[in-house]
């Protein structure tokens, strides 16, 4: 038996009790058919399908400790498989029900549940349909791994990963393991993180040199009658001299190497993490934002460039700084040393509860910039908008809102720095008021072999205790941000694209462009279909058309075709290949398609169009921009082909970008040509324009044509009838005008009619 | 102004009423009867949810078609306003969060244990946290789940010292 989800003892108890074995799949329910929460379980047998819903009724044990559960059952059903047509999940908004349709047509209604259900019953759903065809015929079988609960929980906490296409669980995964991951990352700069650390050892061993040179021994050794090298200013100034020389070298060294490495570093992550953004496929960016990408591809790599490179190298530093001071101190003077560093452990206890309050400022901060900043863009996008309904006073209103909001929780970010703070450095001021008090009564008294001399070496050890204090303090929330930014760099690196090419793709050297649709099934969601079972075939040269209302799935099925998603079930085939087994190479060389949101990429007009095949030549371009009806404007422009486009550059009109994108379609010269809605935002003078440059680009070519416009497709071989991902009719326009009261004949009377209206004539 | 609009009857819309129209159960599905013609199932769906949840109900067959808007739902004999009041309920089911017992943020997901008002324990992980806390108004926000499962919090405001003190840091 196969179960999606845990199935207690007692419920299989349950069922033996009624004489049910030999169950080959069972699922659960959260709620009952009435929506109301209890338990309900659902078991399939090779001819029956069992409801049954009821609650766990705990009592103690008659003998020792512990409890028993009884299962109290508040109602149990039966169906026939015959009798089942099909099952569903129907989706709701936060719940979800399974039905069956029987084979009169009738609903039953089996079991509602919340949305943590509605992923499992959908498996229930896939493999009865299995099991119903006969496609599986005992108990004992085995699902596919993808489907598999094991393959897709957590093994530590038992919790649904919460990306099925990335196996890792963020509430499991070690802060550790992401930085020693990284690490290998950086081992390939070892050379220079090594040159790195012996500049920052040096810069570390003359900052403690110097105070000591120009403080202890320049009093106790020179300037004092008694002192070992008494009167000799220009050797200790020579001394000083040297020592803060080395030290300018050391950061001289440290700034080059840093810098260097930071370039290389920044420029590899940020290389890494866009190849591997390119290298996913096209659902992971359904689910995610494109400005949240390149944030990620920015800011990131600058984050983890900080952390590694000017972070850990300063910790380790500061780190052995402190070690090696606070042991000089203890050598120096024990007592003094133990009553002034006794401010460090109350300093940081005071320190880390401000932390809470900073960092909840700081969040408010963020979330009120980045609301004014979306108001801001968004206002400026629509400015057009702004200014035709005569809405600027309300607008800046809406700004001012926002801005107040954001200028608040500035101030108060501010004034709690400013405050705060300066208070919490007074605690570490106090170790050097404790020093200076106690230092300064041992220099007086007898008792004590303390100089004056050792005093002033003493306070500047002390400050220079104190100065990394706040730089750990912070590495500690620069950690937390840096684990953050190496788990979104690994999310990316780990995720696996939906479609790949198999080890032995077919490469075809010649495709003809035959087409074929077997049963595809497909969803963008797994419980949504968009495609339902669609099967049609367009011979080689063909044209076909699909038709259509807005939403049916036409797009969808380009998408198919291109391979940018897989098919759930069934196949789309090239020349009787299946997708899934050409290589990228045939398939993407073969294939062009011109959409409605045409793309053209910031450079000139001759790279975009050349954007298509790189190596074509000047002729080449001029012949597709023809082609295309895009040549006349194009010399036009003062600066021709070499006009620049896209972002900060000329703008062109949408007609004239369309007619760009056709003549880069045209010079890649494909064997299967998608026309997507290509001529939907034209106006009539630009669309027939753009239908002549069309017309001599599908020349040869199998043209898949997705139009809203009927008369458009009257020429084509075949039309297809797409409404709620079916095929509803499929023919030449001729066949479907016949069909009366078929959905063909009824868009084309209705087009022809609202043409008529508008005093269009065909 | 609007109410011009509509009387131009440019688009047709279909006011269902006791009038012209009935609702019923069958086999636990909600169904209809408007003018002579039976639908055996119909889906309600709110237009504006937030607005107006008992009020514009939208009313669509099996295929996808309207059949009519329901102006309010209590323009139906208590009976009926009952049944409608009831399946809108559990198309938009939305459980009230009481309390908020846990909320640890980790890579990108937030981890929450909340209490509804049912007196149910829930756990739940949502991804991007600002995003899918969606605020309506100043004081309500809906919580939106990796799964799509939907939490209501009626009044940020009214939520005890600590629920608010841990959902503070996302609104």
């Amino acid at each position: 038996m196969v179960s999606f989800d845990k199935i207690p003892s007692y419920i299989t108890e349950v069922f033996t009790d009624k004489g049910i074995d030999n169950i080959y799949l069972m699922a659960y329910c959260d709620m009952d058919n009435e929506h109301i929460y209890c338990d309900t379980y659902i078991a399939l047998t090779k001819d029956m399908l069992y409801v049954t819903s009821g609650t766990v009724i705990l009592e103690p044990k008659d003998k020792g400790k512990g409890l028993d559960s009884f299962w109290k059952e508040k109602s149990f059903a039966g169906y026939s498989i015959d009798s089942i047509e099909s099952l569903k999940v129907e989706e709701l908004l936060s719940s979800a029900r399974l039905t069956a349709k029987t084979s009169d047509g009738e609903y039953i209604f089996l079991s509602a549940m919340t949305n943590f259900c509605k992923g499992n019953c959908n498996l229930f759903v896939k493999y009865f349909g299995k099991i119903k065809k006969g496609d599986i015929v005992s108990p004992d079988f085995e699902i596919d791994s993808e489907d598999d609960p094991k393959n897709n929980c957590c093994p530590k906490c038992g919790m649904r990963y919460p990306d099925k296409n990335r196996k890792v669980c963020p509430k499991c995964m070690e802060k550790g393991k992401l930085f020693s991951r990284f690490g290998v990352f950086l081992l390939k700069y070892k050379m220079e993180m090594l040159i790195l650390l012996i500049s920052l050892v040096f810069l570390t061993g003359t900052s403690i040199l110097i105070p000591y040179f120009s403080n202890g021994f320049f009093y106790d050794k020179i300037l004092d009658e008694s002192g070992s090298l008494y009167g000799q200013i220009l050797l200790a100034l020579g001394i000083i001299i040297a020592t803060k020389l080395l030290s300018v070298f050391a950061d001289m060294i440290n700034g080059y190497i840093s810098t260097k490495i930071a370039t290389k570093v920044v420029y590899d992550l940020k290389n890494t993490i866009f190849g591997a953004i390119e290298r996913l496929s096209l659902s992971f960016f359904n689910g995610r934002q494109t400005g949240g990408l390149m944030t990620q591809v920015n800011d990131d790599s600058n984050t983890i460039y900080g952390f590694f490179c000017d972070g850990i190298p300063y910790f380790l530093i500061n780190i052995v700084q402190v070690v090696v001071l606070c042991v000089i101190l203890f050598i120096m003077n024990p007592l003094l040393a133990l009553l002034s560093l006794s401010t460090i452990p109350v300093f940081y206890f005071v320190l880390r509860r401000t932390y809470s309050v900073s960092r909840k400022l700081h969040t408010h901060h963020y979330s009120g910039v980045r609301r004014m900043n979306s108001q801001l863009s968004d206002v400026l996008g629509g400015i057009r908008v702004v200014k035709a309904f005569a809405k600027e006073n309300e607008e800046s209103q809406r700004f001012h809102k926002s801005n107040r909001i954001a200028a608040a929780s500035n101030r108060k970010l501010a004034l709690f720095n400013n405050y705060v703070y300066p208070y919490i450095g007074v605690i570490l001021y106090f170790g050097n008021v404790i020093a200076l008090g106690v230092g300064g009564y041992m220099v007086m008294s007898d008792r004590f072999a303390f100089t004056y001399g050792d005093l002033i070496t003493f306070t500047a050890y002390i400050n220079m205790i104190y100065s990394p204090m706040y730089f750990f303090s912070h590495m500690i929330d620069w950690t937390a941000s840096t684990s953050n930014s190496l788990q979104r760099l690994f999310e990316i690196y780990d995720t696996e694209p939906d479609i790949t090419e198999k080890a032995d793709a077919v490469t075809l050297e010649n495709i003809e462009g035959r087409v074929e649709f077997r049963s595809v099934d497909f969803g963008y969601s797994k419980t949504k279909k968009v495609i339902d079972n669609v099967s049609f075939e367009i011979e080689a040269q063909h044209i076909l058309g699909i038709v259509g209302h807005t939403g049916a799935g036409k797009s969808t099925i380009a998408n198919l075709i291109m391979r940018l998603y897989d098919t759930d079930e069934g196949g789309v085939y090239i020349d009787g290949v299946n997708v899934k087994e050409l290589s990228f190479k045939s398939l993407y060389e073969n294939i062009a398609i011109v959409s409605q949101e045409t793309y053209l990429f910031i450079g000139s007009i001759l790279d975009n169009i050349r954007y298509a095949r790189p190596d074509a030549s000047y002729e080449e371009v001029i012949y597709a921009a023809k082609c295309a009806g895009a040549h006349d404007f194009i010399i036009k422009l003062p600066d021709g082909y070499n006009t620049m486009i896209g972002f900060g550059h000329k703008d062109l009109s949408g007609g004239e970008r369309q007619r760009v994108s056709i003549a880069r379609a045209i010079l890649r010269d494909p064997k299967i040509l998608i026309l997507d809605e290509a001529t939907a935002a034209m106006d009539t003078k630009t669309e027939k324009m753009i239908q002549t440059a069309l017309s001599s680009l599908t020349k040869g070519k199998t043209t898949i044509m997705i139009a809203h416009r009927l008369s458009t497709l009257r020429d084509a071989h075949k039309l297809i009838v797409i409404e709620n991902g079916r095929v509803a009719e499929q023919g030449t326009h001729k066949e479907l005008l016949d069909i009366e009261d078929g959905v063909y004949n009824k868009l084309y009377t209705l087009q022809l009619d609202a043409l008529k209206n508008a005093g269009i004539t065909e | 102004m609007s109410n011009e609009i509509v009387k131009e009857g440019a688009a047709n819309i279909v006011r269902l009423d006791k009038n012209n129209s009935s609702f019923g159960m069958k086999n636990g599905f909600l169904c209809a009867k408007k003018d002579d013609e039976g639908y055996d199932r119909v889906f309600l769906h709110r237009t504006f949810p937030f607005d107006k949840p008992w009020e514009y109900i939208s009313v669509i067959d099996p295929d996808n078609n309207e059949i009519g808007i329901i102006y309010s739902i209590s323009d139906y004999d208590a009976k009926t306003e009952e049944l409608l009041r009831t399946e809108l309920c559990r198309k938009y089911y939305e459980p009230r969060v009481k309390s908020i017992v846990s909320l640890k943020e980790r890579y990108g997901f937030s981890y929450w244990v909340i209490i509804t008002e049912e007196g149910r324990r829930v756990s739940l992980t949502m991804q991007d946290t600002f995003r899918n806390i969606i605020r309506i108004g100043d004081d309500k926000a809906v919580l939106l789940d990796v799964d799509g499962n939907r939490f209501v919090i009626e009044s940020i405001s009214g939520l005890d010292k600590k629920s608010h003190r841990k959902i503070e840091l996302y609104i």
